[in-house]
């Protein structure tokens, strides 16, 4: 079972490196007419992710949260299903795959680096607080991500129509105005699911540690990054903060989110960076 | 207070860029807070080696608070500022939103024309028609629909405009309860040992922290080890580590048991307690020549490197004679396991030393004993390792402000959802003009994602005009 899982991983991942050449392809060569050859690719390799979670699932017996090869997975799965979901509701922002796609694929063969070992889940560990803490982080963290590629066609889009040159490749995206607010409605899906995160994670760490707050550093970045979220929220609708403005804050705000995720048991020692760097 | 300073204090506090600059510092400090080691996050040991190798940066950032950051004078303070700047806000928030859901804004055409989404359609109608009609078909759309005169007013999901003040609202509910709840809070850890009774109280804590409000208000009822499992299996056969079977006595009786592991804790009159190191305690008694007991007690060991091999260091009473031991456990003492693997024995290997002079060194099995010999009386004494028992820590933690933060979550997530999915919508619509030439001005705004409901809006505008025959 752990071989087909691998394969399928490893499946997986070519596709979303295929379908991250072909977002590639259309976006240098201005080609939208195949990014439903891109969209495919995602879709055929989402299937093929799906299947090797589940194999993991099943081998493992508990879900994707133990060790870093799990962890990168699931988030790179999220943020797969969510573009996949959104832009099929927004067509128009199907481009934002050239983003969501490469870093998915990044997550991947990061995560393949690590360790695919079979790890018992600790007793800690075994709460249904913590499968809600790790599936809000990474429904967050894809609504996020999906918000970041949007703010990236926002600047190009924006960029393109300052040197006044018709192009039908950029007209096909939607207005300036419709980005904005779908980056806008993303971060508030991400700050909503971060909130959740938060507060799961709260419950779960007072039923195992006696208090649901200690400014552990992978506690405060994750409260670091709401904030940062907060602050975009508060900037975009009080401060008249619209646009390329808001677009790179949401940009900047990705890598602080992802730090949060994967970086901080690196820099910092702690109770969570125990499980995070395994 | 002249009024002016009044206003502008307000007008200071309810600055919504304030509330920006404020939570721009704190994520500032926050990042300087895990750069920076903290005091009460590292154990004593590592905090203490940090200082010793750092000493000119631990000055430095002890002076200046940051080794103790989130309790801090500038962050404790920070965080008052964005309380009070959150109260002001809410306070306007709450207003402005009380006054748009009890009074009707109805709008005429200047206003409506200059809307994003706005519209002017021209009918043959008679106007009373036209605005039965319309109020009709927004009415079949949704929306909560009143008229004045020739002027109607369209709503829908008008009370989501209450979903960014309540917001706020759990905010500042959840500060002041984990305010409360941290200064009325008392923790501690309690050492029992299998079937050991000890009272809710300070002296009995090996280590307590109590809040400012605390004032030694404890509830002094018995806290009884029953029963210690060092691999529990639940009810469901799932694996969950060690685990303590706790009783709470009162007044001689026994009011509550629980089996108290991993993610599992007990809660009773606010206190909770949840598992914590645990290790072996072998029973060494002193006997005198004629049988009676000189000196002895259960001795505590801990498994420090996680060998499974449980060493601690002790004295008898006042004999001078100091010893070491490790006892290595065979089999469980406790659970079914044991009558199935009886054959095995704990094994305690033990040195004793008198006035730092080794005088044993030998292995010991369960109610073996030993002759010891007292120079100073110039008679044996026997040794005797009678009973083992398993010995946990328990962390002990009453803190009433945990179930209202956690109301506050709670209600916070229902705000978000309210202020990010039930957006409110408004449409305006006059009438204007007599019977074969109406103007019908329509406009329509959403309160968040406004360019994401112009499908919806284009789409009612559309119904009317096909409804009154306009092109």
């Amino acid at each position: 079972m752990a071989q087909t899982e691998w394969i399928m991983y490893v499946a997986a991942a070519a596709l979303y490196a295929l379908s991250s050449a072909i977002y590639l392809y259309c976006l240098v060569f201005k080609k939208e007419e195949r990014i439903n050859l891109a969209v495919g690719s995602a879709l055929i390799g989402l299937l093929f992710h799906s299947v090797s979670i589940a194999l993991r699932w099943i081998e493992t017996g508990h879900g994707p949260y133990i060790s870093m090869y799990e962890v990168l997975s699931k988030y790179a799965w999220f943020s797969v299903v969510i573009f996949l979901l959104v832009q099929q509701k927004y067509e128009k922002i199907k481009m934002a795959g050239f983003i969501v796609l490469p870093a998915s694929f990044l997550m991947m063969a990061i995560g393949s680096t690590y360790s695919r070992d079979i790890q018992m889940i600790p007793a800690s560990l075994q709460s249904y607080w913590l499968i809600a803490h790790v599936g809000f982080a990474s429904l967050g963290f894809g609504s996020v991500m999906v918000a970041a590629a949007t703010a990236v066609l926002y600047i190009l889009k924006e960029r393109h129509l300052n040197t006044g040159v018709p192009d039908s490749f950029y007209d096909r995206l939607p207005g300036l105005r419709t980005l904005d607010d779908l980056m806008y409605r993303f971060v508030a899906m991400g700050f909503f699911a971060l909130t959740i995160m938060i507060a799961a994670g709260a419950i779960w760490a007072n039923q195992t540690w006696g208090r649901y707050w200690g400014w552990d550093p992978i506690e405060t970045w994750s409260l670091i990054s709401w904030f940062t979220y907060g602050i975009c929220l508060h900037l975009r609708m009080n401060a008249g903060w619209t646009g390329k403005r808001i677009a790179w804050l949401i940009i900047l705000s990705i890598f602080i989110l992802a730090f949060s995720a994967f970086g901080v048991g690196y820099v910092y020692s702690g109770r969570h960076t125990d499980y995070l760097t395994s | 207070m002249d009024f002016n300073i009044e206003k502008k204090i307000s007008a200071f506090f309810s600055s919504r860029k304030l509330a920006i600059v404020l939570i721009t510092l704190i994520v500032i400090f926050s990042i300087i807070g895990t750069l920076v080691p903290q005091q009460s996050q590292l154990k004593p040991d590592v905090y203490d080696k940090w200082k010793s190798t750092h000493p000119e940066q631990a000055d430095i950032f002890g002076k200046i608070g940051f080794t103790h950051l989130f309790s801090s004078f500038i962050f404790l303070n920070l965080a008052a500022l964005l309380v009070i700047n959150t109260l002001f806000c809410t306070r306007t928030m709450l207003s402005s939103a009380f006054r748009r859901l009890n009074a009707p804004q109805f709008q005429k055409k200047a206003y409506i024309t200059g809307l994003e989404n706005s519209s002017v359609i021209k009918t043959k109608k008679d106007s009373s028609s036209v605005i039965s009609e319309t109020v009709s078909l927004l009415k079949s759309a949704g929306y909560k629909v009143r008229q004045e005169g020739n002027c109607i007013l369209a709503e829908k999901n008008r009370f989501g405009i209450l979903g960014t003040p309540l917001f706020h609202i759990c905010i500042l509910f959840i500060i002041i309860a984990a305010v409360y709840g941290s200064l009325g809070r008392m923790e501690g850890d309690m050492r029992l040992i299998e079937g050991q009774t000890l009272e809710e109280e300070h002296g009995n804590y090996m280590f307590i922290d109590e809040g400012s409000f605390f004032n030694e208000q404890h509830s002094k009822f018995g806290i009884s080890l029953e029963k210690f499992f060092p691999d529990y299996k639940d009810e469901t056969n799932t694996p969950r580590g060690a685990a303590g079977e706790l009783a709470i006595i009162e007044n001689g009786q026994k009011v509550k048991t629980d089996i108290v592991y991993s993610n599992h804790m007990m809660t009773y009159k606010g206190y909770t307690f949840l598992g914590n190191v645990y290790g072996l305690a072998p029973l060494l008694l002193l006997r005198n020549p004629d049988g009676t007991v000189y000196s002895g007690s259960y001795i505590t060991a801990s498994d420090l490197d996680n060998s499974g091999r449980y060493v601690a260091s002790f004295q008898m009473g006042d004999t001078g004679l100091e010893g070491g031991l490790m006892v290595y456990m065979t089999a469980p003492l406790t659970g079914k396991l044991m009558e199935s693997e009886a054959e095995k024995t704990p094994i305690m290997f033990l040195r004793i030393f008198d006035n730092g002079k080794q005088i044993y060194d030998g292995t010991l099995r369960l109610n073996d004993t030993i002759k010891i010999h007292d120079n100073y009386l110039g008679f044996d004494r026997t040794l005797g390792f009678y009973d083992i028992k398993y010995w946990s820590n328990f962390y002990v933690v009453k803190d009433d402000g945990t179930l209202p933060v956690y109301a506050g979550v709670g209600l916070m997530i229902f705000s978000l959802m309210v202020a990010f999915f039930i957006i409110p919508k408004r449409i305006w619509v006059e009438v204007a003009g007599d019977s074969g030439a109406v103007e019908i001005y329509i406009g329509g705004r959403a309160d968040k994602f406004r360019s994401l409901y112009e499908e919806e809006y284009s789409g009612i505008v559309d119904k009317i005009k096909r409804l009154h025959g306009a092109d």
